[in-house]
């Protein structure tokens, strides 16, 4: 059936069934940032925002989200054009695969929203559904720091 | 995985939702987050209601207690200036401990406390806090106590065309105080063992009232009788304490778990449900 969708605040129709999960949508759809990672809402990969809080849409039902916002990495930046959030991430060193990426720096834009100036504390928390296993959390943590700064000027 | 799920509808009120689960007769069946059908859900479902549209997503303080809406999200309840301040924020502390940020986003305390796990936090707090639970359903309103909410599963309790409405939890005694505690593999996992307690404090500094709830050992919470019946009418100890913990420890008819082996999860919920009496019993003392 169809769905309209408001992904990157851009109304998109889409052809899915209601008991689809967001992440599958969104990737046939050409939105490939949200990864499959466990599938199970323990890993992050799929990190998406709605309504600018961070889920992982390979938990949630297409059919529930008609009508909210949903912010993919697609609607940061561009390859051109880096979010700031991107850029410390590249800056301080904490992409190595890249993988979980798209999700750490989603989650990272709803702390900083929410957080200009978080503790070290508050980002780990904000941190705690994604994982990384290959470059480890520190340059992550310096990276949110950094972006935190920059995004303060 | 897709839920084999083929509509979803958006009821505007309480009538109109009843209405439609009535009339699905089991086919359609009433929705939060939806995080639990993601994973599967049974053939014969091939509908769901959703709950947004109904106004259910609001946590309201009144002089009885609070109330919380089925659509509140565990980040909600977490991030409650309300909840942090009533009865020692106990809601808010068990909520804000509950499994990973974006899950906590995504769950409702409706589905959290209707779609029970044995590792889920949250039922053991409101059994210890005594909450009511609000379900509605084709013939009005009725109240249903946690201790009979959660003697079965609750979606085998909840009947026909009925839906969770509202947790209400209600205010405490004087001199009452609550704890809870968690342990976990990791911050952001499930619990190994959890513990809720509510004490209350009589004028004598005897115990007037214990609800010992041990979360992580057995699928339905339950109150302990046998921590009650030590602890009432006695002035609290530190043995005391450890004894009511070891009893309500030894009657529970535990599930096997396959990340721990049986004895370790007995030590561990002994140590737990110690701490959080001690936790409760210092809340309460210190309302003296």
């Amino acid at each position: 059936m169809k769905l309209m969708l408001k992904i990157n605040k851009t109304e998109k129709m889409v052809e899915a069934e209601p008991g689809e999960v967001l992440l599958h949508v969104l990737r046939r759809e050409g939105y490939k940032g949200a990864k499959f990672g466990c599938g199970q809402g323990f890993c992050g990969a799929c990190t998406v925002l709605l309504d600018g809080k961070p889920v992982n849409s390979c938990l949630l039902l297409v059919g529930l989200v008609e009508g909210r916002e949903i912010t993919t990495i697609e609607g940061l930046g561009s390859v051109d054009r880096l979010h700031p959030i991107q850029e410390a991430y590249l800056d301080a060193g904490a992409v190595q695969c890249g993988y979980c990426t798209p999700g750490f720096v989603l989650a990272t834009k709803a702390l900083l929203d929410e957080k200009p100036d978080p503790t070290d504390g508050q980002v780990k928390q904000a941190l705690d559904g994604n994982y990384c296993r290959c470059t480890g959390y520190v340059k992550i943590v310096d990276a949110v720091k950094l972006a935190a700064k920059r995004m303060r000027r | 995985m897709a839920a084999k799920i083929k509509l979803i509808h958006y009821p505007r009120s309480a009538r109109e939702l009843t209405a439609l689960l009535d009339r699905g007769k089991g086919r359609i069946v009433p929705v939060g987050g939806g995080v639990s059908f993601s994973f599967s859900s049974p053939s014969k479902i091939a509908e769901l209601a959703s709950l947004r549209s109904l106004g259910l997503d609001k946590i309201l303080r009144g002089r009885n207690g609070l109330r919380l809406g089925a659509m509140v999200t565990i980040a909600q309840l977490a991030a409650s200036p309300d909840a942090a301040q009533f009865r020692d924020g106990l809601l808010a502390l068990a909520a804000s401990r509950v499994a990973a940020t974006p899950n906590r986003n995504l769950i409702t305390i409706g589905g959290n406390a209707i779609r029970l796990f044995i590792w889920s936090d949250l039922p053991s707090v409101y059994c210890a806090m005594g909450a009511v639970f609000k379900v509605r359903g084709p013939n009005g309103m009725k109240k249903i106590s946690c201790d009979e909410f959660y003697a079965s599963q609750p979606l085998t309790v909840l009947k026909g065309s009925e839906f969770l409405e509202e947790i209400i939890v209600p205010a405490g005694a004087p001199c009452s105080g609550g704890a809870f505690e968690k342990f976990s593999e990791t911050s952001n996992t499930f619990a190994l063992v959890s513990a809720a307690a509510c004490v209350t404090l009589g004028s004598s500094g005897r115990c007037a009232s214990a609800r010992l709830v041990i979360g992580g050992l057995q699928l339905l919470p339950r109150v302990s009788e046998q921590a009650a019946r030590i602890l009432e009418g006695r002035v609290p100890s530190p043995e005391l304490m450890q004894k009511a913990a070891a009893a309500a420890v030894g009657a529970v008819k535990m599930v096997r778990d396959i990340r721990v082996s049986d004895e370790y999860k007995k030590g561990l919920a002994l140590t737990v449900a110690r701490r959080a009496l001690e936790g409760a019993f210092r809340a309460a003392g210190g309302k003296k």
